[in-house]
């Protein structure tokens, strides 16, 4: 199950800091806050926790640059 | 193009008459200007890129009715934005493969077209996004005048065709339009025509006016001076193109639009990450939507994603080893500093958060930026040994 909570707990994990002041519409990747490394772990997380597999053509700044790109994505791909 | 007359006048003339008349026509009034700018210096090269354009733009809502099944079907898959990339590759890439392999002689006597890499970036990402469905509505005008806009199409920034729609003021005319445009332009021209000379003057001073030159005579200079020449190298770099974008920002103000800034004092750049969030940002930006996350998508490698984004960065540029070799060098740099900034999180270093580690974060940060300007600085003008050698002597290992 992936929800706001569980990314959020995910992330700051991976990266050892903490998201709090991080608001859900922030660009995490283009801005740097997640590096390339967090950016694969964590689409091996959604997968894994999510159960769908993110195809090359989904993996795009659209989909998974912000929290809230993130939640949409997954919730899309569950239904799809 | 700002050496030219024919740009000024444009500069005077286009502004004045795009603000008299109805704001109905603007958009189409600045295609056309601009068609007839670029047609100055372009000609038929030209032609070929608007026949491309209107394929980009009518080829995704083809009628059903009027259009073979094949066509309607092509418009509406990645074919577009495929069509746009090998027109890059072989206009970009052919003549200049044919002149190595041929030399002068060579049977495709055509030059590479004028702006080809920016326009391609650009109509490349609008194939890619109009596809994917983000863009905002948008007519023929709109579009014209954003791919062929006359200060941008040399030498950038690579405007977002969704930031060019959002950001434009283009009902109302306002004074400010004016003299934020003369400001920036002024700003663009001191540091080209003042501060780059005050740059090249110093180079001289230290040795030697470029870094070939240096190169022919390598072992004349000591460490200090091949370090100083570097950096200098570097500042005039940063002087030369950030002037040229200051100047495009600027006269793109004088009709009302705003466009994406390209540099923010990549000097203060306290690793490389941070430096390509500030250098080039427009280009950095491009490869990391359209080619760095493509790679990551099918490699899951970040390593490789990487490495084989900034070399193809750097053939963007030209079609060369020294650039290739310049991509690699960053690649490589970014792919070691993710390595080590994960190490340095996990085990708490802190060092570079101190202020004397923030100032060696600059100062090495510029160093390794610097360092690759061996590469570029020797293009057309040295070999690939030639730019190792620079980073040797640099070292103080003399070979």
């Amino acid at each position: 199950m992936i929800d706001e909570t569980s990314l959020k707990a995910f992330l700051e994990d991976e990266l050892g800091a903490d998201l709090a002041e991080v608001e859900n519409d922030s660009l995490l990747f283009s801005t740097g806050i997640i590096d390339s490394f967090a950016l694969v772990n964590m689409m091996m997380f959604l997968e894994t926790e999510g159960g769908f597999r993110i195809s090359p053509a989904d993996v795009n700044l659209e989909n998974l640059d912000s929290i809230d790109r993130i939640l949409a994505f997954v919730k899309r791909s569950k239904e799809g | 193009m700002i050496q030219y007359e024919i740009w000024w006048l444009y500069l005077i003339a286009a502004p004045t008459i795009y603000w008299l008349i109805p704001a109905a026509y603007r958009a189409w009034f600045l295609s056309a200007i601009s068609l007839v700018l670029l047609a100055y210096f372009a000609k038929l090269d030209l032609v070929l890129m608007c026949g491309l354009a209107l394929v980009v733009f009518y080829g995704r809502g083809l009628d059903e009715k009027r259009w073979p099944e094949w066509a309607v079907r092509a418009g509406k898959s990645t074919a577009l934005a495929w069509l746009v990339f090998i027109y890059f590759i072989v206009s970009k890439y052919i003549p200049t493969i044919a002149k190595m392999v041929a030399g002068q002689a060579s049977f495709i006597d055509f030059a590479v077209p004028l702006g080809v890499s920016y326009f391609s970036f650009k109509l490349l990402h609008y194939a890619i996004e109009n596809r994917r469905g983000n863009l905002p509505a948008h007519g023929l005008d709109d579009f014209i005048s954003w791919l062929f806009l006359a200060p941008i199409f040399t030498a950038g920034p690579i405007e977002r065709f969704d930031h060019f729609l959002h950001n434009r003021e283009v009902v109302t005319f306002k004074f400010k339009f004016i003299r934020e445009g003369v400001e920036r332009i002024a700003v663009g021209l001191v540091k080209k025509y003042m501060l780059g000379m005050l740059v090249l003057e110093a180079m001289q001073q230290m040795g030697s006016p470029s870094i070939f030159a240096m190169a022919r005579h390598l072992d004349d200079f000591s460490v200090l001076q091949i370090w100083g020449l570097l950096f200098l190298s570097f500042l005039y770099l940063y002087l030369d193109f950030s002037a040229y974008s200051d100047i495009a920002i600027g006269s793109s103000r004088l009709f009302g639009l705003r466009i994406m800034e390209n540099f923010n004092l990549p000097f203060l750049a306290t690793s490389l990450p941070d430096f390509w969030q500030r250098w080039h940002m427009t280009l950095a930006q491009w490869v990391r939507t359209y080619i760095y996350m493509s790679i990551i998508g099918l490699t899951r490698n970040p390593y490789w994603a990487v490495i084989i984004s900034f070399t193809m960065m750097g053939l963007w540029h030209a079609a060369s080893p020294h650039w290739a070799a310049w991509g690699m060098w960053h690649g490589v740099g970014l792919a070691i500093f993710v390595m080590w900034h994960r190490y340095a999180t996990r085990h708490k270093v802190r060092f570079f958060k101190t202020r004397i580690g923030g100032i060696s974060a600059r100062i090495l940060t510029l160093s390794y930026v610097s360092l690759g300007g061996a590469f570029t600085g020797l293009y057309q003008h040295g070999s690939i040994w030639d730019s190792f050698r620079i980073m040797l002597h640099a070292f103080g290992i003399r070979v």
